[in-house]
């Protein structure tokens, strides 16, 4: 009977077991969010797929390292288009069907994006795009949505930009005969006649046939050399065949003024330049300047920008491009409006026209996402509209132009407005408006940090610094913002005359800086030392510093009790109210250092008495019974030397949060010791000896294992 | 083992049962423990499957909604709710345990008629009020027990009379044996026969079956229109798909207890044809209804069915009665509501007897068709309460002012409006062309010198009391409006017909010297001063609208209010507090009226555009904008951008131009080198960027592009700023600093200032000229060399917009020019409007380019909102909006 007993609790239990590991698996598969990312992930363009997927990758692991969307972990679900129309209904049809996903992220290409995004209207589901720039992609399709800005807008900026910072009034038009190149055309030549720049010629490109296009680019350029007066010539071509006419019109002597569109700014177009010249072993491509227009440049952006690219290089070892960086900030917006709309309820229906309604809440800059690509915001149809990066072509990369444009409020009508639109200080596009700003391109160099002091907070810091600009500079009104003294940048060290007519000042900086230390996690703390510049004198839309991360800075640290561990600039935009109550946005030059507490003798003096303390409580678990009361008393008088050591300490060092840990670990420790000893001397005295021998081995074990963990416990707290 | 377990059971439920009868709170103990009671209102609720119907959310939600309003007496309701499952053993538990229950005041449902019969003698013995919501128990009668639902007499006759009404004459009835079913097809069959109906077959069938087929064969060789069903929804699920199977497609009219979720679901497509009877029709424009259908929607996500809004309204007559009579003890509510008579509740008014029927009055029919449900004969839109506002049917719109209804006297947009849902007019104007269209006249010939028309009215025109409108009407308000005193404001717009002029300036006192000239009652000729291919669109303004003589003369001044007046519109007036409200509906007597499909015209006076925006927001108006209030300016960008409002902007092109003239009496200005060079250094692009946003660059003429066809109309020099400097060259000032000074004269308009001042710097960046901005009115004495202005057509015509500004030199420019004159006498006789349009053409070229009198700088826009529920909305560009053809898409 016992025996049978005894079975059947075994099998209850097993079953109870394996029911419990199922509940949790199919529990486990319905508590997950799924987003689909439909891209390109095989053939051709296959490159352009995994980026995009792995920036959507990242910003998915971070969320769900956060907790998720309301506690539940984010999967995605990949879906291969092939590059191709068929693929890409193929994809569309069969996220449609999936009830389990709520959006889509993608598609790559606008020809693919063109084919699903019917599918996906029809199948009311969301869909972001963050790379098709086909004009109209989103037009009367309330489900899609774009995070840049379409082809007709980016060419309207560019031409704007051309006649009132370049002082364009003639050019010509060398067109692809395909869909793009026509309709490059088309906004160039509407936007060029309302701006008054004369066009003087057009020339048609087939792509497509390269025999024909070498034939083609060399009549061009013929009859370019014949045509009097061109200021410019735009480019509306592909990538590669743009690579291709700029080479040759450099080598034919063609030094105009050369400007693109969007496709030049792609990591193709610079491969394609690149083979180019080796091909016709060229290098003289800068005599003048070559624009292209983009809506993100890494020398404009922020901190966020700088964490993202270290979490994608420790992830993917290699550093984020364009189409990544795009693909993150479209998984953010997409994730973004998930959370807001709380928790999702059971009908996928509902969801997702909950997370479209969501998406549509964001149409203004003050109801955007701020993401790495700026402020993120879509427009009736879907769209993001916002002032874009003008960027020039410099040693085989591009980088912004020293002219931008940057949205501005507009805040009524007066004549300081009027007059600076005709000066073209503000240009105009749709209902925004655009001031024209001076790009100052901040260098630093050979940084020395020393005489870190805790108790004044302050650190010394001498680093070389240059600013690149054209027009004018007043160093004078350089700020220094974590500066304990005024610094002064007075006469520069070197002034040189570069050949794109900027010229560069250097200074060096020799000065205290504040800095706010935080021992909490004391000793295994990191301190980010805080370097940040501005012009007082000139806000954003007069002046804009880029940061120029192309160089390896050097950077040491004379210090006993810190180690260097990194340094990273950025510039920032930063909001600061005038006394007339107004929003005056600075530009923000910051340069963050990143040092690490060294293990000192020191530390291990506040360690020591701890130590002492857990060894003379662990020798009393090994006491024999009969001297069992002389330890407890023993640990009695721990409890206050431990008490006292406390007290004194934390009079001195109370910012150290991780020693008020480990004297409220070590109160504990000894109290259950305490507790487990008196239970012992109880058990001997009622002489039940095998109850004793196993409660005795358990706590000897048992100690170590309950002191580790609780150690460990805390020191995942404290670093995490 | 098995024989003891049964006799066990047996015996519990006997023990069960017997005990359950006797073990009830009686009447008399339950109105001494109320009364003393400090508890909350108990109230049972017994349906029979959850969620087969929404009745019990119907209930939680009237429960909800007197709780948070603070219940009654104090209390709180407390609903108790069962489910029976359709089985009388469980529903009787229910009725005892209910009865058992001494708080308990009222219980609601018990959908079984058997069942119910049974539960409310427990009910009746416990003193608790019963309000049944399926069985007709009041055949038996007795205190406490309501029956919410129709009498069978009276449903049987309107189901009978619709079958009547919609040419059903040959019917069969099926019916089950259940005796509640079997009365009801007794009574039905009484009633068809007295409405002549022929019952061609009539079988009854037993209420557990299953196959019908032998049955239904029986039916194939009967011809007859329409089936009457009498059954439960499982039965007439099977009936009707055996039915549909065996291809008999006739009509099928089933009762009410059919109308679940488990028939529909089912039969699926076989229901079509299928008529259900139902108290309760959702989109009833009654404003208890409606709210009712949107906070259910809201609170629980789907439409409220019959059930909901019956155990809804079975609740909150409840709590009327105990509001009324301030108390809750059953006993006093079941004397309250006995005597009652009428009440409203959400499905309808009830009315309630003294037996205890708590009947709604209304019967509503929904018809499944072509695979969706439609309601049949819903439209009983009159509306009880005058003021009672029904979304469904009522276009809300908002103005800041309205002067008068007398369209003699109308000039603001509203006044314009609000007489053009009024009054009919004799032409009126073509939404996309602006032309002339056949309104109250039919047609209209001109004679060969254009200054004679003769206009034939239509015969079906009628005043709101009844009387033809004629050419008499019409031929009385043109000399009433002639002779008016104060003068009408648009009287000028008369002097075109013969002898008007001195008729009106008191020359002439014999009316009969006018031109206008009745020749019968339905014919009308006007001789003219001169020829005026325009004519037509002139008469289409409201001061030639026909006038109803002897209201005017009876009431004077006093005619146009809501008692008074009468008018022929697609709209009568029905309310009019000043500053605050106008009420049109839909007039009956309209020609048209068949095709006006919204029925109710509401115009808020609301001065400020600030509130009126955000009343829009609320979804609370229609359309703002245009005519109507419009949208504050500074806003304009962000209800663009708006999710909530983006969709609703619409814009459109007023008959208004913004121009500079040149005056050619200043010198340099006399030399047309430096008119154009001016003109060509203003940049158009700009002006509407920076400074007149919103509005169309006038790129192709000075006329607005309505007033003409759009394949003729003439191409103007674009902003060229090299050009205007060599133009400047060959006037003799090479540089600018040797040219005087140019005055600009902007009046006193924000708008104009800033586009002066925009003008002035152009001027000084491309050409280094100095302008001076003034804000001086241009008028005749204006010294300026550049003169800023609005100019707009007073009438669709590009005629209204040339001839004037032209003759009467209203540019003030002093230009004269004998080619422009003769043009445009030459288009006042010309008949055809093609050529009518290209010598308008003609003459925008000679002032744009050729002499460069005027620089056209853009064309007004109206912004507007409209909501998405207006369907067929168009703009108006001349007043006057055609709201007799929009209509309001249900939701």
């Amino acid at each position: 009977m016992k025996k049978y007993h005894y079975i059947s609790a075994w099998l209850i239990s097993i079953i109870i077991f394996i029911g419990l590991i199922l509940y949790f698996l199919l529990w486990n598969e319905n508590k997950n969010v799924y987003i689909a990312v439909a891209s390109t992930f095989s053939g051709k363009y296959k490159e352009y797929g995994t980026e995009m997927q792995k920036g959507i990758q990242l910003y998915v692991d971070q969320t769900n390292a956060k907790g998720g969307v309301n506690g539940l972990p984010i999967k995605l679900l990949l879906f291969d288009d092939q590059g191709t129309k068929a693929g890409a209904l193929q994809a569309a049809k069969s996220i449609v069907k999936n009830k389990k996903i709520r959006f889509v992220l993608g598609h790559y290409l606008s020809s693919t994006a063109t084919k699903a995004a019917s599918v996906y209207e029809k199948g009311m589901i969301p869909s972001i795009t963050s790379s098709a720039t086909l004009d109209d992609l989103t037009t009367n399709n309330d489900w899609l949505f774009r995070i840049i800005p379409p082809n007709s807008y980016q060419v309207e900026f560019i031409t704007s930009y051309a006649k009132s910072a370049l002082n364009i009034k003639t050019a010509c038009v060398i067109y692809d005969t395909d869909f793009y190149g026509k309709n490059l055309l088309k906004t160039f030549t509407e936007k060029a006649s309302s701006l008054c720049i004369e066009i003087l010629h057009t020339f048609s490109i087939n792509s497509k046939d390269p025999d024909i296009t070498d034939k083609q680019i060399t009549q061009i350029i013929k009859t370019i050399g014949q045509l009097q007066g061109i200021d410019m010539i735009f480019l509306a071509t592909h990538a590669k065949t743009s690579a291709n006419i700029i080479v040759q019109l450099r080598k034919n002597k063609c030094h105009h003024i050369l400007m693109g569109a969007d496709s030049m700014a792609s990591k193709f177009f610079i491969d394609a330049l690149n083979n180019y010249i080796k091909t016709y072993s060229f290098s003289n491509l800068y005599s003048n300047d070559i624009y292209s227009i983009t809506w993100f440049h890494p020398s404009l952006s922020g901190k966020s920008n700088v964490d993202f690219e270290k979490a994608y290089i420790n992830q993917y070892h290699v550093k984020p491009s364009l189409i990544s960086t795009t693909a993150y900030d479209s998984a953010h917006v997409g994730i973004t409006a998930l959370k807001s709309i709380g928790r999702p309820g059971k009908f996928s229906r509902t969801v997702r026209k909950n997370v479209k309604y969501a998406l549509e809440q964001y149409y203004d800059k003050e109801h955007s996402i701020q993401g790495l690509t700026g402020k993120i915001f879509f427009d009736a149809a879907g769209d993001m509209k916002k002032s874009m990066i003008v960027i020039k072509l410099l040693n085989g990369r591009f980088e912004p132009a020293f002219s931008q444009y940057i949205t501005i409020p507009y805040k009524g009508t007066t004549e300081n407005f009027i007059q600076k639109g005709i000066d073209g200080t503000i240009i105009a596009s749709g209902d925004e408006y655009f001031s024209k700003t001076n790009l100052i391109v901040v260098a630093v160099d050979n940084i020395h940090i020393s005489q870190i002091q805790k108790k004044n907070q302050t650190f010394h810091a001498r680093f070389d610094i240059s600013f690149r600009f054209k027009g004018n500079f007043h160093a004078e009104n350089i700020q220094f913002t974590t500066a304990k003294h005024p610094i002064l940048l007075t006469m520069p060290n070197n002034k040189i005359q570069n050949q794109d007519n900027s010229q560069t000042y250097s200074y060096t900086v020799n000065g205290l800086f504040k800095h706010d230390f935080n021992h909490k996690k004391f000793p295994f703390d990191t301190q980010t030392l805080s370097i940040g510049l501005k012009d007082i004198r000139q806000n954003t839309d007069k002046l804009l510093f880029s940061n120029d991360n192309e160089r390896k800075t050097h950077f040491t640290l004379d210090s006993e009790k810190y180690l260097p561990l990194s340094m990273c600039s950025y510039v920032e935009k930063k909001e600061t109210r005038s006394k007339t109550g107004e929003n005056i946005i600075f530009s923000q030059f910051h340069l963050d250092l990143h040092i690490k507490t060294k293990l000192s003798g020191k530390t291990i003096i506040f360690l020591l008495p701890l130590c002492i303390f857990l060894f003379l409580v662990y020798i009393g678990y090994f006491f024999p019974l009969k001297q069992m009361h002389v330890s407890m008393i023993v640990n009695v008088c721990l409890l206050i030397v431990n008490a006292l050591c406390h007290l004194s300490l934390n009079y001195q060092y109370h910012y150290i949060n991780f020693f008020e840990y480990l004297y409220i670990i070590m109160y504990g420790l000894i109290g259950v010791t305490v507790c487990y000893q008196a239970i012992l001397i109880r058990i001997h005295s009622i002489q039940c000896p095998k109850t004793l021998l196993i409660i005795r081995t358990t706590g000897i074990f048992f100690f170590p294992v309950m002191t580790l963990s609780v150690l460990y416990f805390f020191y995942y707290l404290m670093c995490r | 083992m098995k024989n003891h377990n049964r006799i066990s059971l047996y015996l519990t439920f006997l023990l069960f049962s017997i005990t359950a009868c006797n073990n009830i709170v009686p009447s008399d103990e339950r109105m001494a423990h109320l009364a003393n009671s400090k508890k909350d209102l108990y109230i049972g609720v017994v349906d029979a499957i959850p969620n087969a119907t929404q009745f019990v959310n119907g209930i939680k939600m009237a429960i909800d909604e007197i709780n948070i309003s603070g219940g009654v007496a104090g209390k709180k309701i407390i609903p108790l709710i069962y489910y029976d499952d359709n089985d009388k053993s469980t529903s009787l538990k229910i009725a005892s345990k209910l009865s058992n229950n001494p708080d308990v005041i009222a219980v609601v449902g018990h959908f079984d008629p058997a069942h119910a019969m049974a539960a409310s003698i427990l009910y009746k013995e416990s003193g608790i009020l019963f309000i049944s919501t399926g069985a007709d128990l009041l055949r038996y009668g007795g205190s406490f027990i309501f029956n919410n639902g129709m009498p069978d007499t009276v449903y049987v006759d309107k189901i009978s009379a619709f079958m009547k009404e919609e040419h059903y004459s040959h019917v069969v009835i099926l019916n089950d044996r259940h005796q509640s079913n079997k009365l009801l097809a007794e009574n039905f069959y009484q009633q068809a026969i007295e409405k002549n109906l022929d019952i061609v077959f009539h079988k009854s069938f037993s209420p557990g079956e299953k196959n019908f087929r032998d049955l239904l064969s029986e039916l194939k060789n009967e011809t007859f229109d329409i089936i009457f069903l009498v059954c439960r929804d499982k039965t007439a699920s099977l009936i009707i798909n055996q039915m549909r199977e065996m291809d008999i497609r006739t009509s099928v009219v089933g009762t009410n207890d059919i109308d679940t979720r488990y028939f529909w679901s089912q039969t699926g497509k076989n229901a079509e044809k299928t008529i259900i009877p139902t108290n309760f029709y959702k989109k009833n424009p009654r404003k208890l209804t409606q709210d009712f259908v949107n906070s259910f929607s809201v609170a629980f996500g789907v439409d409220p069915d019959e059930f909901s809004a019956r155990g809804y309204d079975a609740i909150n007559l409840l709590k009327h009665v105990m509001d009324k009579k301030n108390a809750y003890l059953p006993m006093i509510l079941d004397t309250g509501m006995r005597f009652m008579g009428t009440w409203d509740g959400v499905l309808s008014q009830y009315h309630l007897t003294r037996k205890g029927n708590i009947s709604p009055t209304a019967l509503f029919y929904k018809k499944y068709d072509n695979g969706k449900i439609v309601y049949l004969k819903q439209k009983s839109k009159k509306k009880k309460d005058q003021f009672e506002l029904v979304e469904e049917i009522t276009l809300r719109l908002a103005v800041n002012d309205f002067s008068t209804f007398d369209p003699g006297f109308s000039s603001d947009p509203a006044s314009i409006d609000a007489c053009k849902q009024l009054f009919l007019s004799l032409t009126q104007y073509n939404d996309l062309t602006c032309t002339p269209e056949p309104n109250l006249a039919l047609s209209w010939h001109a004679n060969e010198h254009l200054n004679s028309f003769r206009f034939r009215l239509r015969k079906n025109a009628y005043w709101t009391d009844g009387q033809p409108v004629t050419a008499h009407d019409i031929e009385w308000a043109i000399q009433r409006n002639l002779k008016a005193s104060p003068t009408a404001p648009q009287v000028h717009h008369l002097f075109v017909l013969k002898n008007a002029k001195a008729f009106y300036q008191g020359f002439i006192k014999d009316p009969d010297q006018l031109g206008i000239h009745v020749i019968d009652d339905y014919t009308l000729d006007f001789q003219l001063e001169y020829p005026a291919a325009h004519f037509p669109a002139l008469v289409g303004l409201p001061i030639y609208c026909p006038l109803p003589s002897k209201t005017i003369k009876k009431w004077g001044k006093e005619w146009t209010r809501p008692e008074h007046i009468q008018s022929n519109g697609p709209y009568q007036l029905v309310y009019y507090q000043q500053d605050a409200l106008v009420i049109m509906r839909k007039n009956p007597q309209y020609f048209d009226a068949a095709n006006v499909s919204i029925e109710e015209v509401r115009y808020n006076v609301i001065p400020n555009n600030l509130i009126v925006l955000s009343i829009y927001e609320i979804h609370q108006l229609d359309i703002i904008g245009g005519a109507f209030s419009t949208i504050p300016l500074h806003l304009l960008t962000t209800v663009k951008k708006q999710p909530e409002t983006r969709f609703h902007y619409k814009k459109s092109l007023n008959l208004s131009t913004t121009a500079f003239a040149f005056n050619i009496e200043r010198s340099p200005l006399d030399n047309i080198l430096m008119r154009k060079a001016i003109a060509s250094a203003i940049d158009l692009n700009f002006i509407t960027q920076f400074v007149a946003f919103g509005n169309k660059i006038a790129m192709d003429s000075f006329t607005p592009p309505e007033l003409l066809l759009p394949e003729i109309q003439a191409h103007r020099q674009a902003f060229n700023p090299i050009h205007a400097k060599k133009m400047m060259v060959e006037a003799g000032y090479e540089d600018g600093q040797k040219c005087p000074e140019i005055i600009i004269e902007s009046g006193s308009g924000n708008l104009h200032k800033n586009i002066a001042q925009a003008v002035s710097m152009l001027l000084k960046k491309y050409l280094n000229i100095t302008a001076n901005v003034i804000d001086e009115t241009p008028s005749k004495n204006s010294s300026g060399h550049l003169l800023l202005k609005d100019y707009s057509a007073s009438y669709p015509d590009a005629d209204s917009f040339l001839y004037n500004w032209f003759t009467q030199n209203s540019h003030y420019s002093h230009f004269n020019n004998e080619n422009v004159l003769a043009l445009l006498e030459k288009a006042r006789q010309e008949k055809n409007q093609t050529i009518r349009h290209k010598l308008y053409c003609q003459v925008d070229d000679i002032i744009i380019n050729k002499e460069c009198i005027v620089v056209p700088l853009y064309y007004d826009t109206s912004h507007y909102l409209v909501q998405p529920r207006v369907q067929g909305w168009n703009h108006m560009p001349f007043g006057g909006q055609w709201i007799n053809r929009w209509q309001l898409e249900e939701k």
